[in-house]
């Protein structure tokens, strides 16, 4: 298995180094830091072998996780425990929800991604300032990368805040014991966050006043960023979902107390017996002994809806990869029965469906769920808490639910999908310097609904002049990445925006720093109109700066040919409250607990774009 | 409490100061030396070598019974300890003392820490407190006991054998009643069988069915680990195998990556002992296909190594695993090493069915920025026709328009596949290419797309206007060109000639003297034996043509023989290895595990009434061609040391615990294998055996893939001598070359196929 575990920094200094087994020497970090990372650049696999010793690395911003092995070992293994872990990293450290695999994965490269609900906005957001106070003294440039950080989730591009190597020192003794708790010997063991808090004493990113006062501040520099969450505040059930959000940090914050006071009381042993009991025990998600005053389960139905499109509208790829996040703050060891509408049910008549007591955020959903009640999951995957031999003999979902946050089940949908939106897309070449686009896009859900959405249109490089005749939202150009952004904060359902756009193409290469200093007077210009926030403008300063000299190196070594321009695909990203493509809706939620109490139920569902792309 | 400000050096006589100080205050003392510990612990991260005088203050920390500071304390000491063995022996007391605690977590940790220090006899006094550990009541220290056996047979493999661990270890794994505990015990046995050349993990029925039964029950690893362990398990009866695949079905809709891999690497490995898997239970192949598809939403990381295993299945059991191609189209920013596999999946995947769609997928991302990608792109357009011959018209007709899009790159990658096709169909698309590949001659520049084109110059030249002042440009560099353009050139000229003989009307005059100016040039201005002998040939070949007519044009003009995509398949024991491998580094390479990893066990699947299983024994050559190039490797070196002695004297078998599993031991000697033939060549730390099985079952070879015996038999001309000498020369630093190029992984699978292609043009000299 692993032997060994290494994180290092972007310059590739080791942070933290773990030796599980005597077959590898302390100084194989050398050997990575000369064969990967001074070689960052191009990196043509996550593996990597040299003689019989295996390098194996996932990349976290600017940290590398690495593992080590020798000979054959299952990489499967290994590559889930190092997201497993960074996971838990991110759970404790930034607190971010433990699924972030998701998100990491689709901040990869481009813009992409993200929107999510506003809890998980908010969450993000206090990890932002987390981070801000973290190193106020340190250094004022962190904090202008947070801040266009933070301004780039406003624009959707970069999300979420990532794990810094100062993160990893501030923390780097209780990681350490976690390392020792999770590993033995290179074998993953338990990982579950819930349970591993009783281990090991992990400090609060910060004290409950903190975090309070960050949720405050938190609410102002929304304010003060403005054009925030555009969402529909209009609508009652946005409301219902603030008080929500407020209720939700509020526990968050009692039960991280309740925790970290058994943290400490666990010293005696008793205690630690029974923690040692649990552990091993059939249920090792599930501490034992939680109680909560008020009972409730959240259940966020999310669906990251994927397509690729050719040139003539045909559709190449369509399926949605949905997962439902469950929050669960539930006394004892309640046993969860659940039960969805898909024809994975279809036969299991004698399940009586009851949805008496669930209470359904969203009043409108069910206008969508057309007569074609049914719908077909291609396939699903389960937390572990799920009986899956259960599953598997007659469709029946049950659970003893972990404490807290997780990720509930993962879905794949490829038939009968509700697409929100039509999209036409022309690109004209009108001479060899010359372009124009032209984008209808026509809303497809009811007129109740508001999505806000994001369009990404690639131009080629060297691109210096740009004009549009929109119908609505913001148009952008961003010149150092070659894309047009325009944005529609509030896109009602049944309705059609039209994009027309222009662009100029730098015809050869002369005189390029005086074009690209044309830009960004260009760019200024630009957002001068259209934004009224007041970090952005800062921002494209600081950028289109930066980015001159960027700019020049990238100009002068490709060619502005329009030939040799790849015409990435046109990508969407939105975020539709209480709308769910597949049609999928949750139909049941039992809880059945020794002491038979009651519990409060909230769904929600929010359609995504996962990878929406459209070629042209 | 911000760990980052302990980070600074710091004297080890301050910290003793400070640890006095500490001392002397009895309230809260515990919090400050936790606070100087941490000091000691930063300041070993940031190699302050000064700490390890503070041997005998930690020791004293170390008595103190708090876990966090205990936990540090274990940090420090095995982190020291090999500088100074002393240490260990004054901490020994300290660890026993901590086993009679009542904290299970502290009696964990110190069998964890004692099993992990290594040094000289100190295993020996270890041993009786693990052998207690492993009954104790605690499942979290049993756990914990069954991984510090592993741990110690790592240090001292022949004490724990005599101590009798394993067979201690094998009691919990048929007593206990935690399961968690019972897969800890799987996981060290599979760790102690794998380090071991004499132990063999073998789980009986019974028992293989409990660990079913109870796998609900464990946690994530556990399972992996009880999957894992099936394979121990040999089916005697297709029944078992079916219901034990029942069984394991279910677990392929775990999130957990690795449980689901090692899932489908279970019943893999049992519809070996099934005669038709698919048709008993008719929804497998869906169901592993979609679980597959399903990961797809994993990190770039974990989506590579599936895609690697999506490839390794299709190759050996795609009646297992029903998958849809356009799933595996690429996302614009997936990373390059996930674009590369999935462009070799959607090439596996087409059929008549999909082929349009493929084929205007595949179109996309020849246009690619990305040159590499592109490249792959065009070759698989090439591939795909190749393969399939309805694919070869519409995909003739993208190349064509890929060409005279005129882009460098794209064009010099369409050269080398068109003339594949041409030699698949002569003289089918002659009409549809080659205008567009004329018309961007000047652009081919690359060695390989040079001697393509010269090639398609030579082959095709009565149907090309003007070949004669194309062959003309090309031959301007002819000294400095690649020894492959050479050749090429040389053979095209001489068809040239030969052709222009019967029908001189479409020729230029100037043939004779390019002709005479190339065969000058290969004959007197180069070093290259086989150039010059080959010129030399083809010189008297056309000087002798007046004394035996015709015998010019019944050489050189003959019909070419077709190439195949056949080489595509890997070998299907090469494949049987890799499916005992599902989700390990090797499916990543798709090589011959002891290929990769020198030191690593081959598996092999076990006879049993059952198996279902019939090939014909073939070798593969280029297995040994690998070692020999591991061998110069630096980091080999290691690997010669580390392998252990075989241990020749313990040949019995016994069997230990209630007989439920047991460990045999096996002597290398009379291991039985199913087959004789390949296991003797493969066999992993025999080199010598190597060696014999190479000479005693080279000659039989039929068509080994690579084998240069393939076209032989078709080469009843008077090249023999020619091609004789070629084989002897050439092939031997190519193959080794593409071995090469062939460890890293991101060029692997295409560096395979590039192997072929460069195979086929070997071969197709040998004609000339």
């Amino acid at each position: 298995m692993i032997s060994a575990f290494f994180i290092f920094n972007q310059k590739g200094e080791v942070i933290i180094s773990r030796i599980f087994r005597d077959d590898i020497k302390k100084t194989i970090s050398d050997v990575f830091r000369i064969q990967v990372i001074s070689s960052a650049n191009n990196i043509r696999s996550p593996i990597l072998t040299l003689g019989s010793t295996t390098f194996l690395h996932i990349k976290n911003s600017n940290l590398w996780f690495v593992a080590i092995t020798r000979s054959n070992q299952d990489a499967s293994i290994i590559f889930e425990f190092l997201y497993k872990f960074l996971d838990l990293l991110n759970y404790y450290i930034l607190n971010q929800p433990v699924s972030s695999i998701q998100i990491n994965l689709s901040s990869s490269n481009n813009a992409k991604s993200k929107t999510s609900s506003k809890i998980s906005d908010n969450k993000i957001d206090t990890s932002n300032l987390n981070n801000l106070s973290l190193n106020l003294s340190n250094n004022m440039s962190m904090i202008n990368n947070n801040l266009s950080n933070a301004n780039n989730n406003l624009i959707n591009i970069n999300n979420i805040s990532f794990l810094t190597d100062q993160h990893i020192k501030n923390n780097f003794f209780w990681i350490n014991e976690l390392l020792d708790e999770i590993m033995d010997f290179g074998y993953p063991q338990n990982m579950e966050p819930t349970t591993l808090k009783q281990y090991i004493q992990i400090p609060q990113p910060s004290s409950t006043t903190n975090s309070l006062k960050n949720l405050i501040s938190l609410n102002k520099s929304k304010d003060l960023l403005s054009s925030t969450n555009n969402q529909d505040n209009k609508q009652s059930n946005n409301n219902n979902n603030k008080n929500n959000k407020n209720k939700n940090s509020s526990d968050d914050i009692k039960d991280d107390n309740s925790n970290s006071t058994t943290a400490t009381k666990n010293h005696n042993s008793s205690s630690n017996a029974n923690l040692t009991k649990q552990s091993t025990s059939e249920i090792s998600w599930r501490p034992l002994g939680i109680k909560y005053r008020k009972n409730e389960v959240f259940l966020d139905v999310y669906e990251n809806l994927n397509l690729l499109m050719s040139a003539n509208s045909s559709i190449l790829r369509l399926y949605i990869d949905g997962y439902i996040k469950m929050k669960s703050h539930l006394s004892g060891m309640p046993e969860c029965k659940f039960g969805l509408n898909d024809s994975l049910f279809v036969n299991g008549n004698e399940f009586a469906i009851n949805t008496g007591i669930l209470r359904k955020s969203s009043t409108n959903l069910s206008n969508f769920n057309n007569n074609n009640n049914k719908v077909k999951l291609e396939d699903c995957k389960f937390h572990q808490c799920v009986q899956l031999n259960k599953f598997d003999q007659n469709r029946l979902i049950t659970f003893i639910p972990p404490d807290g946050d997780f990720e509930l089940m993962r879905y794949r949908a490829m038939e009968n999908i509700k697409l929100p939106f039509e999209i036409m897309v022309k690109v004209k070449e009108l001479s060899k310097t010359r372009m124009e686009y032209n984008i209808k896009i026509k809303s497809l859900y009811e007129k109740n609904f508001n999505s806000n959405l994001l369009i990404n249109i690639p131009v080629p490089t060297g691109t210096i002049k740009f004009s549009n005749a929109i119908s609505g939202g913001k148009a952008r150009f961003i010149a150092e990445d070659n894309i047009i952004v325009w944005k529609i904060n509030k896109f009602p359902g049944n309705l059609d925006h039209f994009f027309k756009g222009n662009i100029e193409i730098v015809p050869s290469q002369a005189n390029i720093p005086v074009q690209t200093a044309n830009i960004s007077s260009n760019l200024l210009n630009l957002d001068n109109d259209d934004t009224n926030d007041t970090y952005n403008n800062d921002k494209n300063l600081i950028n289109s700066f930066e980015n001159m000299e960027y700019q020049n190196i990238k100009t002068s070594t490709i060619t502005n040919n329009l030939i040799n321009w790849s015409r990435p695909p046109i990508s969407l990203i939105f975020t539709l409250n209480s709308f769910s493509c597949s049609g999928l809706t949750v139909k049941y939620l039992k809880v059945v607990e020794k002491s038979g109490y009651s519990t409060v139920k909230w769904v929600r569902y929010i359609a995504k774009a996962g990878s929406y792309e459209i070629r042209y | 409490m911000i760990d980052g400000k302990y980070f600074t050096k710091v004297k080890a006589t301050d910290l003793r100061v400070e640890l006095t100080q500490a001392d002397k205050k009895l309230k809260s003392s515990v919090n400050k030396k936790k606070i100087i510990m941490k000091k000691i612990i930063a300041n070993i991260s940031l190699n302050n070598n000064e700490m390890i005088s503070l041997i005998p203050e930690v020791l004293r920390l170390f008595e103190i019974n708090d876990l966090q500071l205990k936990k540090m304390c274990t940090f420090y000491i095995l982190n020291y300890y090999t500088y100074n063995e002393e240490l260990v022996m004054k901490a020994l007391p300290i660890f026993i003392d901590d086993l009679n605690c009542t904290n299970p977590l502290l009696r964990a940790l110190s069998i964890k820490t004692m099993s992990s220090i290594s040094i000289e006899n100190y295993a020996q006094r270890v041993i009786p407190y693990i052998k207690k550990a492993l009954n104790d009541t605690d499942p979290y220290v049993r756990k914990t006991s069954c991984f510090a056996v592993a741990k110690l047979f790592q240090h001292n493999s022949s004490l724990v054998q005599q101590e009798n661990l394993i067979e201690k270890l094998n009691t919990l794994l048929n007593s206990d009643s935690n399961s968690i505990v019972v897969s800890s015990a799987l996981a060290a046995l599979n760790d102690i069988t794998e380090h071991s050349t004499t132990l063999q993990l073998t789980i009986d029925k019974a028992h293989a069915f409990s660990l079913m039964k109870n796998l609900s029950k464990c946690n994530e690893w556990s399972q992996v680990n009880i999957l894992n362990s099936i394979l121990s398990f040999t089916p005697q009866s297709s029944s078992d195998a079916i219901n034990l695949i029942e069984n394991i079905i279910p677990v392929l809709q775990h999130e957990n990556t690795s449980i689901v891999l090692n899932g489908i690497k279970a019943i893999v490995y049992l519809s070996n002992y099934v005669k038709s898997p698919q048709d008993t239970v008719p929804t497998l192949p869906k169901k592993i296909g979609n679980s597959l598809v399903f990961l797809l939403t994993k990190p770039p990381e974990l989506q590579f190594l599936i895609l690697r295993n999506v490839i390794l299945l299709l190759l050996s059991k795609p009646s297992l695993i029903s998958l849809d191609v356009t799933m595996f189209f690429c996302k614009f920013n997936d990373p390059i090493y996930v674009k590369d596999t999935k462009l070799e999946i959607i090439y596996l995947l087409a059929n008549l069915e999909n082929l349009q769609i493929v084929l205007r997928e595949l179109e996309e991302y020849a246009t690619e920025i990305d040159t590499q990608m592109a490249r792959k792109a065009i070759r698989a357009i090439g591939n795909l026709s190749i393969k399939l011959e309805e694919a070869s018209i519409p995909s003739s007709q993208v190349l064509a328009d890929l060409i005279s899009s005129g882009v460098p790159h794209i064009v010099q990658e369409c050269v080398i596949v068109v003339k594949n096709i041409f030699r698949k169909y002569p003289g089918r698309f002659n009409d549809l290419i080659l205008p567009a590949l004329i018309d961007k001659i000047d652009l081919i520049e690359e060695a390989e797309s040079k001697s393509a084109m010269i090639w398609i110059l030579g082959e095709y030249c009565e149907f090309i206007d003007n070949s004669t002042s194309y062959l003309d440009d090309f031959a301007f560099g002819f000294d400095e060109d690649s020894l492959d353009v050479k050749l090429s050139m040389l053979t095209a000229c001489i068809k040239l000639y030969l052709k222009s003989e019967s029908y001189p009307s479409r020729f230029a005059n100037n043939k004779q003297k390019i002709l005479l100016k190339i065969l000058k040039s290969a004959t007197e201005n180069t070093d290259n034996p086989d150039l010059r002998d080959r010129a030399l040939y083809y010189w008297r070949l056309l000087s002798s043509q007046g004394k035996f007519p015709g015998t010019g044009n019944r050489i050189m003009l003959k019909t070419l023989p077709q190439i195949s995509a056949d080489q595509d398949k890997l070998d299907p024991i090469i494949l049987e290895e890799l499916e005992l491998n599902i989700g390990t580094l090797a499916s990543i390479y798709l090589k011959p595990v002891t290929q990769v990893f020198r030191l690593s066990k081959q598996k092999l699947l076990n006879d049993s009434p059952a198996l279902q299983k019939s090939y014909n024994i073939q070798l593969d050559l280029k297995n040994k061609k690998t070692l020999q190039i591991q061998d110069k490797n630096p980091f080999s070196q290691q690997n010669l040391v580390d392998i252990t002695e075989e241990d020749n004297e313990s040949n019995n078998e016994f069997n230990l615990g209630n007989g439920n599993s047991r460990v045999t031991v096996v002597s290398p000697k009379d291991k039985k294998f199913p087959k004789n033939a390949y296991t003797t060549y493969l066999y992993p730390d025999g080199r010598k055996t190597d060696q014999n099985g190479i000479d005693l079952i080279s000659p039989t070879v039929p068509n080994g893939p690579g084998s240069e015996t393939r076209f032989a038999s078709d080469d009843q001309y008077d090249t023999q001598e020619i091609s004789n000498s070629r084989k002897s020369m050439e092939p031997l630093q190519r193959g080794q070359l593409d071995n090469f190029e062939n460890i890293s992984v991101s060029k692997r699978h295409f560096g395979r196929k590039k192997t072929t292609k460069s195979g086929n043009f070997l071969h197709k000299n040998k004609y000339k």
